[in-house]
């Protein structure tokens, strides 16, 4: 997927989780080195899980460094709250820490495969997602979109980063304008640094389906940043 | 890559953006990066220290030896030695002779010569009695030979000669 990265990113993420475990994203990286790399991490990630599962915590710590910023920050884009989004993550890695056992020992339709592991993750966490925002929507009762965006405490969400570039701002307006599964894919392909595969397989969606509704949110994206009304 | 169909999805997709969708695109892949490099100091630590005790108790590598310090000293060892020692010790007792003695004869043999010198001893008290002169039982012992019962037969005879005075 090296064209994605030229023609999209343009920024050779190497170091950003899209290209560690389970992606379909390599940088800067020939086929060779990509398959090499994806061989050394999938037999990372599963003997970290096999260790886990037998009660390593040193394993179980290596798992949650790896996962808890792609967890906290999907959970955090979509809620708008830091403290939610821990609250989440929290829920998330017990559930993973709870079920891992009986997880592994299902044998050979466990998360243990190749690229199981992350979209079991993911969804979790994506189900904790929405049923916060739900339950936050039926109480919080705004009237509109314009209203949820305004009332939700953005500053929880931003970063010295993202405040000094008036452009990452917009974008961040931009997007918590956006909602339903257009907000999802790209919570989960872009600040979660989720595979599109990935993607199709937490939402049971063929993959050509999680491609057009991905570039259907880029789109209304920029629509919006480029509305006169918007970001003025 | 490009010859599998799922690359060609990809790159069908990626081709398929416009300069102001990419550079969208492109945003969002940094806002993301920003969102998970946010200085978070303690966010690991809290959720693994709020998860970690729900981790299964780990197996042990290396299993202690049967005769390790520790597998010996336990108090079910300990416990089944002692009920050992202390049967062991009242069957050795109960299998015991009470008062050994070497110089007694067996208990047997003294019954029998005490029975054997009873019998002569009333035999001859009888036989005096009726003053009636028994061969070879002057000593009251008891006598194996058929002497004996023919002497017998002269006793009974007296006895029936003086009945029938």
């Amino acid at each position: 997927m090296a064209v994605r990265i030229a023609n999209i990113s343009q920024t050779g993420d190497a170091g950003t989780p899209r290209t560690a475990i389970g992606s379909d994203t390599p940088a800067m990286s020939t086929r060779a080195d990509r398959a090499n790399q994806d061989a050394v991490d999938t037999a990372r990630l599963a003997d970290l899980l096999s260790r886990a599962s037998e009660g390593d915590q040193q394993a179980w710590r290596e798992i949650i460094d790896l996962y808890a910023r792609r967890v906290f920050a999907m959970a955090q884009s979509h809620l708008k709250r830091a403290d939610l989004a821990e609250e989440i993550t929290q829920s998330v890695f017990v559930t993973i820490a709870q079920k891992l056992p009986a997880a592994s020992a299902e044998g050979s339709g466990s998360y243990r495969e190749q690229g199981s592991f992350e979209p079991w993750l993911f969804r979790i966490t994506m189900n904790r997602v929405r049923d916060e925002a739900r339950r936050a929507k039926r109480q919080a009762n705004p009237t509109d979109t314009q209203t949820i965006a305004e009332a939700m405490p953005a500053q929880d969400a931003t970063t010295p980063d993202i405040e000094v570039n008036p452009e990452l701002t917009r974008l961040r307006k931009a997007l918590d304008l956006l909602e339903g599964p257009d907000r999802e894919i790209i919570d989960m392909r872009h600040i979660g640094g989720m595979s599109f595969k990935q993607i199709a397989a937490v939402l049971d969606s063929p993959i050509g389906t999680v491609l057009a509704r991905h570039h259907r949110a880029l789109k209304k994206l920029r629509n919006t940043m480029e509305s006169e009304a918007f970001g003025s | 890559m490009s010859d599998h169909p799922k690359n060609q999805s990809y790159q069908h997709h990626a081709a398929g953006l416009t300069p102001g969708e990419r550079r969208v695109a492109h945003g969002l892949d940094r806002l993301g990066d920003a969102m998970r490099s946010r200085p978070d100091a303690g966010l690991e630590d809290r959720l693994f220290e709020a998860s970690r005790g729900l981790l299964p108790s780990p197996v042990p590598l290396n299993h202690p030896g049967i005769f390790g310090a520790g597998r010996l000293l336990s108090p079910a060892r300990l416990a089944l030695a002692a009920s050992v020692a202390i049967v062991g010790t009242a069957v050795w007792l109960a299998t015991q002779p009470m008062s050994p003695s070497p110089e007694v004869a067996p208990a047997g043999e003294v019954a029998i010569a005490e029975l054997q010198a009873e019998v002569g001893f009333t035999l001859d008290a009888l036989l005096a009695s009726y003053d009636v002169p028994v061969s070879g039982s002057g000593s009251g012992a008891p006598s194996s030979d058929d002497s004996f019962w023919d002497s017998d037969a002269e006793l009974f005879a007296s006895l029936d000669t003086e009945i029938s005075l």
